[in-house]
């Protein structure tokens, strides 16, 4: 048992934890938004729930302020248009790498957003 | 022969209370299941605690670490305290999904009343969240940076219509999916039995390409399952980061 490897000296050591966590960053650099499936059909998943969504929430929202305030038919109308644009919105900024969220501001006006390599 | 019919509730047990039906379904049976699943393989599986882990203890620590790369990458550095709620949702619903995969089983995810209270959880989460962090300042987000006050009537409604979509089109991707894959299954299944009681022999051979059609599919599911489970755990990483990072 006298020939096993000496322990690694602390430069050795030091060496190794720097290029794990490099490496540890660079995994987390660019893949911020991997998480949406890539392929067209995930593409084309996202556009269509964007869209359906935005069109229950104005549409629906708006038949329930109508019945709500009895303002018939005004209020769908509004709401439809407004949701119509919600949708594009968002389905312009998930598109545009702006983020899966509704709300995001661009990254080159927001400094203190850590990585903020809109892509 | 229904496609729809394996999505139907079944009450396994009969449950009224005060006026209101909260029979044990077969769905709230597969949730259950999920759940204990779930604290089974990670209890079970880091019982042994063992430097070189087993088969379960590897599955649990490759759950941990990979909820937790999720967690650090998408919603930042200051999420850690919000990683056991990103970490219950991602596995249950990706156990949800994974036993909807099993014949005979019940996929409670295809339901888009589970979906919404999920995603309606996370809404709720985030939203709160946001204002504990943030305040009233929290209101700022439905204004968009440097857009002329006179485009405020129009934008902040487009905007805060953008913001309660959230939920619906988390539950609505999920549930979609979901049902979407198990219809498709049983719907290529009726194909070959359709062709065998009209084909006769003919149809023996002829009902082998939807067979075939239908074992790519089902690795496809597979596939599906573990994405949507994923997808949904990222946008809630992405909707915690938006909570945390407001300005």
């Amino acid at each position: 048992m006298t020939d096993r490897k000496p322990p690694p000296s602390l430069e050795e050591l030091e060496t190794r934890l720097r290029k794990a966590r490099e490496s540890q960053e660079e995994r987390s650099g660019p893949s911020r938004f991997a998480g949406a499936p890539q392929g067209p059909i995930g593409v084309a998943w996202r556009i269509g729930v964007e869209l359906v969504a935005a069109m229950i929430v104005g549409v629906g929202g708006g038949w329930l302020i109508d019945r709500w305030l009895g303002t018939a038919p005004w209020g769908l109308i509004v709401m439809f248009f407004l949701g119509s644009a919600a949708g594009i919105l968002n389905v312009y900024r998930a598109i545009s790498g702006l983020g899966l969220a509704p709300g995001y501001r661009r990254n080159d006006k927001d400094p203190e957003r850590p990585n903020g390599d809109g892509h | 022969m229904d496609p729809l019919h394996q999505f139907q509730i079944n009450p396994i047990m009969q449950l009224v209370i005060a006026g209101y039906d909260v029979s044990f379904s077969n769905s709230a049976l597969f949730m259950v299941v999920a759940a204990l699943l779930v604290y089974g393989l990670l209890t079970y599986g880091m019982k042994a605690r063992a430097l070189v882990p087993g088969r379960l203890q590897s599955l649990a620590e490759m759950f941990y670490e990979f909820v937790a790369n999720m967690v650090r990458e998408n919603a930042g550095a200051d999420a850690k305290p919000y990683f056991p709620f990103v970490f219950t949702l991602f596995m249950f619903v990706l156990f949800g999904n994974m036993l909807g995969m099993i014949p005979y089983t019940f996929t409670f995810t295809s339901h888009i009343i589970v979906t919404f209270a999920l995603a309606l959880t996370v809404f709720v989460f985030v939203t709160v969240l946001a204002l504990m962090k943030h305040g009233l300042h929290f209101f700022s987000f439905f204004m968009p940076h440097g857009a002329p006050i006179a485009l405020a009537p129009i934008l902040i409604p487009i905007e805060v219509i953008s913001y309660v979509m959230r939920p619906v089109s988390l539950s609505i991707r999920l549930f979609a999916n979901m049902m979407a894959g198990h219809t498709m299954l049983k719907v290529f299944a009726g194909f070959t039995v359709l062709m065998i009681s009209g084909l006769g022999a003919v149809g023996f051979l002829a009902g082998l390409v939807p067979v075939a059609i239908n074992i790519a599919l089902t690795g496809f599911e597979f596939l599906v399952a573990f994405l949507q489970a994923y997808v949904f755990s990222i946008l809630t990483c992405l909707y915690i980061r938006d909570a945390l990072e407001l300005h």
